[in-house]
């Protein structure tokens, strides 16, 4: 009588390759799902960054000195930002930078109304988020 | 007849461990998906935790903003002094007052025992912290409003997740400097 051994492992074989397939694919999708609800949760704090930032330009009325004073971050002239470490706190330099926040004015084209464009960036340069400013500047003359 | 048994032998030991390797496979990948998933559900949590506190808290101060209508204080009403040259209000507890057909009615958004909460009742009527209505897990909620005479700076909201981790909200009020406590 001949055994039927051979068969049956041939048959285990094909499972545990059917199963290593299924295994990678599995995976693969995890790894997505991780990625994206990584990502979703920095793109909330970068929102909420954003915000942050559109908020204090009301506030001072589009004084980025001041804002940069109060806030935090730096103001060289021609856009106000500030770096981001790795648990969203505003960075001191001593650890690694992990986001950036660049808020940039734009021209309104309209008197008395200040606008910018305020954005959140990966420290690798992605961009997490982008949100436009308006307020109502202070007349001088008034 | 001997080595036919023992091939007969081999094969079932082969078979076994093809199986052997086949069960480490799939627990592996079952034990590796549930900690996937307690991840991405715990971080979802989190996420939406964190992003709803901040929306109904903007939402809350954006909706009662009318001059006078928003204050910084203690939860039993006592507002801190004031420095000196400049005022400031720091405190626990965000009073939004509203007029309903005359009467004066108080929201107060604090943290207690583990949660954000908030009650509504009329103005100077006693309420205790335990009263009002749990509205998130949290770890800590501060509220801190700088102004001078003339203008309101930025009400400054700290909230502590219920994992720890800190997010700082600013918000300007439209009432501007006369909503000032």
């Amino acid at each position: 009588m001949k055994s039927k051994a051979p068969l049956a492992l041939m048959e285990q074989l094909v499972m545990v390759l059917v199963v290593a397939l299924a295994a990678a694919l599995c995976l693969q999708a995890f790894t997505l799902a991780d990625q994206i609800s990584r990502r979703n949760a920095e793109q909330g704090r970068a929102l909420t960054q954003a915000q942050n930032a559109v908020e204090m330009l009301k506030n001072v009325h589009g004084d980025f000195e001041e804002a940069a004073r109060l806030y935090g971050g730096t103001w060289n002239g021609l856009m106000w930002g500030w770096s981001l470490d790795e648990g969203w706190g505003i960075a001191d330099g001593t650890v690694p930078l992990a986001y950036h926040v660049l808020v940039t004015p734009t021209d309104s084209a309209v008197p008395l109304l200040g606008t910018a464009d305020v954005s959140v960036y990966t420290a690798d340069g992605e961009q997490l988020c982008s949100l436009p400013a308006a307020w109502q500047e202070v007349d001088g003359d008034a | 007849m001997k080595n036919l048994r023992q091939k007969h032998h081999m094969d079932g030991l082969t078979a076994l461990l093809l199986f052997g390797v086949l069960a480490v496979c799939i627990l592996s990948v079952l034990l590796l998906g549930a900690d996937a998933y307690r991840r991405l559900t715990e971080r979802d949590q989190t996420t939406f935790d964190r992003r709803t506190a901040v929306q109904y808290l903007a939402t809350k101060v954006r909706q009662a903003d009318t001059a006078g209508a928003v204050t910084v204080t203690s939860f039993d009403g006592a507002v801190p002094p004031g420095e000196s040259g400049t005022q400031s209000a720091s405190g626990d507890t965000l009073l939004l007052t509203e007029n309903i057909e005359g009467t004066p009615y108080c929201t107060r958004i604090y943290y207690y025992d583990g949660y954000i909460r908030e009650v509504f009742g009329e103005c100077g009527v006693e309420m205790l912290p335990e009263d009002g209505e749990k509205i998130l897990e949290a770890r800590g909620l501060l509220f801190d409003w700088d102004f001078d005479g003339s203008s309101a700076g930025p009400l400054q909201i700290e909230f502590i997740a219920a994992d720890g981790t800190e997010e700082r909200l600013i918000l300007t009020l439209r009432s501007g400097g006369e909503a000032m406590p």
